[in-house]
């Protein structure tokens, strides 16, 4: 069998394709007709929703930074917290973006690639809680000095960062200044491109699944044919 | 009718052979083929009204069929974007006979590239339909250099493949 005979093989099958083939057109007319609705729309609306959230936990935030702007340590960690909201919230957008920018009539490696950002999108907010792991610590000191401030009797004395006399407050900075920069490494590593390391592989199968890692792997070909050499 | 849609279904009639070898060489069975192209039709009807002009029709049929057919192959048919039509959209009606040794050749052929991995397959059909490396570079957004050595490749696989038979 010789390679040469590859297209000749294949011109015999177009040449058979060329007698037999028969085309529906009612069928098409059909498909026309159609009010259809794209598989996207209900994906659009989950990155809504998460706008939505997201801008609700941003606005209570701010206006908690407002508050308290004058008192360091409170006004550090509503701005530790703010700072992940307004990563998701972006991030929420980009995806939204994404989505009505989606056009079939791109290159294979552009739309594939795009879908394959849509697919993943879980796999962002397992990084992100990882590099903002230090400022959930925050969550406690913001909830307890909103209670407090809201005179609830049950909790007159909840605020944390009085009642561990500012130890909380101690750990929460010791906490920042090593976890940050680890987060921030771990973020970068936690990649398409280095899929070929063991522990990234089944961080991204353990926290997203198989299917986001399979997705990514071939996200890896995709961009290895369209930027590097195979 | 209306004119344009006269004229999309003229053009799918025109390239009909595009979308059933996509079809056939993504989807193994009849019902998997029968949705796969109407999603492909859907689509191309969908961006009928954005085609441009620069491009040929057969360019911007191969990309959005092959988009569509590789974002369903990884889908594994879980969308369907329509009701499910009755009837076969493209069929097609093979004279029954006896196989000779081209037949046969042409049969393992497209069992062959029926196993290869979804790209691979995109880039075989294009190089079998008589694309040039630019034109399959240009449809897959693929350097040309990497879709050369893709092609070789899969040559290669292909020879191993008729070999070991």
């Amino acid at each position: 069998m010789e390679l040469d005979n590859l297209k000749t093989m294949w011109l015999l099958n177009d040449n058979k394709l060329e007698k037999g083939l028969k085309l529906n057109e009612q069928t098409i007319a059909l498909i026309q007709a159609q009010k259809v609705v794209s598989k996207l729309v209900p994906l659009y609306r989950q990155r809504v929703v998460e706008i939505i959230f997201h801008s609700i936990a941003i606005l209570l935030l701010t206006a908690f930074l407002a508050i308290n702007f004058f008192q360091f340590s409170y006004a550090v960690s509503a701005f530790a917290l703010l700072a992940f909201y307004v990563a998701t919230f972006i991030n929420a957008l980009k995806q939204i973006k994404l989505i009505k920018s989606m056009d079939y009539n791109n290159d294979l490696a552009t739309l594939q690639s795009s879908l394959i950002a849509l697919q993943t999108h879980i796999l962002y907010y397992a990084k992100l809680s990882v590099l903002f792991i230090p400022s959930f610590l925050a969550y406690p000191v913001i909830v307890s000095k909103v209670i407090k401030d809201f005179n609830i009797k049950a909790f007159a004395d909840f605020d944390i960062i009085r009642q561990s006399n500012g130890n909380w407050w101690t750990v929460q900075a010791v906490t920042f200044i090593i976890l940050i920069p680890l987060g921030a490494w771990f973020y970068k590593e936690i990649s398409y491109k280095n899929l070929h390391k063991g522990w990234v592989k089944k961080f991204i199968q353990k926290s997203s699944g198989t299917r986001v890692t399979k997705a990514l792997e071939f996200l890896k070909e995709l961009q290895t044919l369209k930027h590097g050499t195979v | 009718m209306t004119a344009d849609e006269k004229k999309f279904i003229q053009l799918v009639q025109e390239n009909k052979k595009i979308i059933y070898k996509i079809c056939n060489s993504y989807c193994a069975n009849k019902d998997d083929r029968d949705d796969l192209a109407q999603e492909i039709i859907f689509n191309l009807w969908k961006s009928f009204h954005t085609f441009n002009p620069g491009f040929k029709y057969s360019t911007w049929m191969y990309r959005v069929a092959l988009n569509v057919a590789i974002s369903f192959y990884r889908q594994e048919k879980k969308f369907k974007y329509h009701d499910p039509v009755s009837e076969g959209l493209i069929v097609f009606e093979e004279n029954p006979g006896e196989e000779n040794e081209e037949e046969n050749n042409l049969r393992l052929l497209k069992q062959f590239i029926n196993e290869l991995k979804e790209i691979d397959k995109a880039i075989i059909l294009l190089y079998l339909d008589d694309n040039t490396h630019k034109e399959i570079a240009d449809i897959t957004g693929f350097t040309e250099t990497n879709v050369a050595t893709k092609i070789n490749r899969i040559k290669e696989k292909l020879r191993l493949n008729f070999f070991n038979q």
